[in-house]
């Protein structure tokens, strides 16, 4: 396949941050969205290789759009994204869907509890409803 | 005689989420923080510690660090000696699993 058959997907980018629940929330979240919710529109990027300046992570970042999930009000997700050249077309802080879903609460960290997976899953539907709109967005686009 | 900040071991993790050998790391940092070693060991958040976290630097720089990477990227290592200093050492996931002939990882 070549590069121009290629479809363009969006990135997913979570913290990851250790020691957090909230890091742990924006893991668990980015999978759900990249292996359940959307996986053939969606890729995983590794915040490590990104900042590392892996050349295929930079690339994948650089070519696609990008979502940032980040645990804490550091943003490094979304901080490194923008620093590596993507087009961060949404950024969305744990805390904040949090407020959305009080009901849930998200303990532990190697392992969240049911109210972390439930937020996580909440979280998730939010990036597939951004998703599914720049799927549709792109297609209007191309038949304009 | 002074009261000297206790000299613990900084246990830096690559967490990869695009492998399982990177969740593996995660959860071994967290067990040793949390089960085996709570009293000397505290955990270093590697985008943090990349993304300019002056004080996870700063820590690398004067503390001991153990590296735990998934791959052989070993993007924790790498990135603890690129910004502080050389890990006190290093372990790869692939490697542990190559010595010890366990089964791959999965999730």
């Amino acid at each position: 396949m070549t590069d121009q058959n290629r479809k363009s997907c969006v990135v997913i980018v979570p913290c990851s941050g250790i020691g957090k629940t909230y890091g742990a929330v924006s893991r668990e979240a980015a999978y759900v969205i990249t292996e359940d919710l959307r996986p053939e529109d969606t890729q995983l990027v590794a915040l490590s290789m990104l900042v590392l300046g892996d050349e295929t992570a930079r690339a994948a970042v650089a070519g696609n759009s990008a979502i940032t999930i980040d645990g804490c009000k550091l943003a490094c997700a979304s901080k490194m994204v923008k620093e590596s050249g993507g087009k961060v077309v949404q950024e969305i802080a744990v805390l904040d869907v949090y407020r959305r879903y009080k009901q849930f609460k998200p303990q532990g960290i190697g392992e969240l509890n049911e109210g972390g997976l439930q937020l996580a899953k909440a979280l998730a539907d939010e990036v597939a409803v951004t998703i599914d709109t720049l799927a549709s967005d792109n297609k209007g686009g191309r038949n304009a | 005689m002074p009261d000297l900040p206790k000299k613990k071991v900084g246990v830096v993790s690559c967490s990869g989420e695009e492998l399982a050998e990177g969740t593996v790391t995660r959860l071994a940092a967290l067990k040793v923080l949390e089960q085996l070693r709570p009293a000397d060991t505290v955990t270093i958040c590697l985008p943090l510690f990349l993304a300019g976290g002056e004080g996870d630097r700063a820590f690398a720089r004067f503390y001991p660090t153990i590296a735990v990477d998934g791959c052989e990227l070993r993007c924790a290592a790498r990135a603890t000696e690129l910004y502080s200093s050389k890990p006190a050492a290093s372990i790869v996931v692939r490697e542990l699993i190559a010595e010890n002939d366990l089964g791959q990882p999965v999730g």
